[in-house]
């Protein structure tokens, strides 16, 4: 952590005087600077706490950390605390929060796509590592719901950078057609301590002791599966399956999407030994029909666009390929949270995706980045 | 007691600009570049039979971004730069 | 609308063609980068269910008019 004398830090920000006569909420809601739920007065007190936390690479307020888009525009630290503090966001979260900018404008995330899009997609927020415990945040019960702070805070702080900075407002550049609760906030941290598996960061490359923050853009959820009956692996990754089977259109394939596996359903996985690969294996089984099979017909317009198999030059024969309901398994993404009292699984879906069959996409990866100290 | 804030948003002033002066007539290459979206394909295969009949020996070159969510990639760019005279961009939905 | 923008400013002459539903996210887009007055043509929408002969029907009743916004003389 930076050492700083608050009293003495030049902020460059412009200052506005709000009225005596005036409500200070009132006035910040007319400014058009909220996302329509009340923030937090962004007060030079406030920001300086905030700025106080801010990791020794980020300790300069005027460093900019990325260009946001649709603008383009310069997020500097100072403006980042600044919506971070609207956010609601406690200073000891401000690691975490520009640790979720880095990964959001990494270059593997699609930000832009995800603000100007029709589709409604927005960064869902998965923290691992020690920061989790250290800030408070929820994995057990209720943790992709309401209440925590820190869990509610971090994916609004950022969706705030992007409407003030990046300009991203709906009905100006953002265009989602019904949007939804995950347009807010979205964000929550995984249970590691009880999951059979190794936690999601470490999966993808980092540490144990590594505190990270990675993104998955979706269009929402959670599509719960409840199947509180199955007791082998198998059956159950067959419920899941076939959940998954109707997102968006029956017919139709999906980008990546994340799985949010409860205690007790993680307990079945426990008990018959299964990783995540065989879960993924399992539901490219469960899902795969004949490229022929997925194409729209005039009794059902869901399928994939029928102009696909012209478009990619396929044969006849090349209409059998077995298409699952994703393009590669690797777009099946897994993390557990939750309560131990129910057998769930949630599931936040990407948005339909007509790659070439014959052609696979490459592996996914979702955009991550180290929560600095 | 005044209440003072700091400033959210983003301060800078958008530059203006202004568009680049029109010859009389299309020359040269005209850049067709396909932002990728589903279907816009179509619509540029068929514009570009279309601007080969009215602009008898005006070339095109395509290009196709590979994703529809970045500006296209620097390579790309450079080549529109330094092959083309005009841009046409489709097709945004 | 990015890439037409930067192509205009490096001195080639551009047009952006879209579909009506994006008249308005265009014209703060444009605004926001500083050039307001960016050549843009839109078809209507929507073109992702359209069939082939449909898109192709748009291109042609839509050349005339993209030619002409993108060589429109400048003011």
């Amino acid at each position: 952590m930076a050492s700083s004398n608050s009293a003495s830090r030049d902020l460059y920000a412009r200052l506005i005087e709000i009225a005596e006569h005036d409500d200070v909420y009132e006035f910040m809601f007319a400014q058009g600077i909220t996302d329509g739920l009340p923030v937090v007065p962004p007060t030079r007190e406030r920001v300086d706490r905030m700025l106080d936390a801010a990791p020794e690479h980020w300790s300069d307020p005027k460093k900019v950390i990325a260009e946001l888009p649709p603008n383009l525009a310069p997020l500097s630290v100072e403006k980042a605390a600044i919506n971070a503090v609207m956010a609601g966001a406690r200073p000891d979260f401000f690691p975490t929060i520009l640790a979720s900018v880095e990964a959001a404008t990494s270059g593997g995330f699609p930000l832009h796509a995800s603000i100007a899009t029709t589709a409604g997609l927005a960064p869902m927020m998965i923290v691992n590592g020690p920061v989790r415990e250290q800030i408070g945040m929820n994995w057990g019960l209720n943790a992709l719901g309401q209440g925590n702070r820190a869990n509610s805070t971090l994916g609004r702080a950022l969706r705030l950078m992007l409407r003030n900075i990046g300009g991203a407002k709906p009905g100006e550049i953002e265009q989602a057609i019904q949007g939804g609760g995950h347009k807010w906030t979205l964000s929550y941290a995984e249970y590691e301590d009880y999951s059979p598996w190794e936690p999601f960061h470490v999966e993808h490359g980092y540490e144990p002791d590594d505190s990270v923050v990675s993104l998955m853009p979706t269009t929402g959820g959670p599509r719960v599966c409840i199947d509180q009956t199955s007791r082998t692996a198998r059956a159950l990754t067959g419920s899941i399956a076939m959940a998954f089977q109707q997102i968006l259109k029956p017919r139709g394939q999906v980008t990546p999407s994340m799985f949010v596996i409860s205690p007790e359903h993680a307990d079945v996985y426990r008990a018959d030994g299964w990783s995540k690969d065989n879960i993924r294996e399992a539901i490219m089984e469960f899902t795969a029909l004949p490229l022929r099979e997925r194409l729209a017909t005039p009794m059902m317009g869901g399928g994939i666009n029928e102009y696909l198999p012209e478009k990619y030059g396929l044969s006849e024969d090349q209409l059998d390929i077995p298409m699952s309901k994703v393009a590669h398994p690797s777009f099946i993404q897994i993390t557990m949270a939750g309560s131990h009292a129910g057998k769930w699984t949630s599931i936040y879906q990407g948005i339909f995706g007509d790659g070439n069959p014959a052609d696979p996409p490459p592996t996914f990866v979702p955009a991550s980045a180290l929560v600095r100290s | 007691m005044v209440t003072q804030i700091l400033d959210p948003t983003d301060e800078r002033v958008p530059i203006k600009r202004s568009l680049t002066p029109r010859p009389e007539a299309l020359h040269g290459t005209v850049a067709l570049l396909d932002i990728s979206k589903p279907r816009g394909d179509v619509f540029l295969d068929r514009l570009e039979q279309l601007l080969h009949e009215r602009a008898p020996g005006v070339k095109t070159r395509r290009f196709m971004k590979p994703t529809v969510a970045k500006p296209a990639p620097e390579p790309i760019k450079q080549a529109i730069l330094e092959e083309c005279d005009f841009v046409i961009e489709a097709l945004a939905d | 609308m990015h890439d037409t923008v930067y192509f205009e400013l490096q001195g080639k002459p551009s047009v952006f063609v879209a579909t009506s539903e994006f008249i308005k996210a265009a014209s703060h887009q444009a605004e926001r980068l500083g050039l307001e007055e960016v050549r843009r043509v839109f078809i209507p929408h929507p073109m992702q269910d359209r069939t082939d002969a449909e898109m192709q029907n748009h291109a042609e009743r839509f050349i005339d008019e993209i030619l002409d916004t993108l060589m429109a003389p400048v003011a």
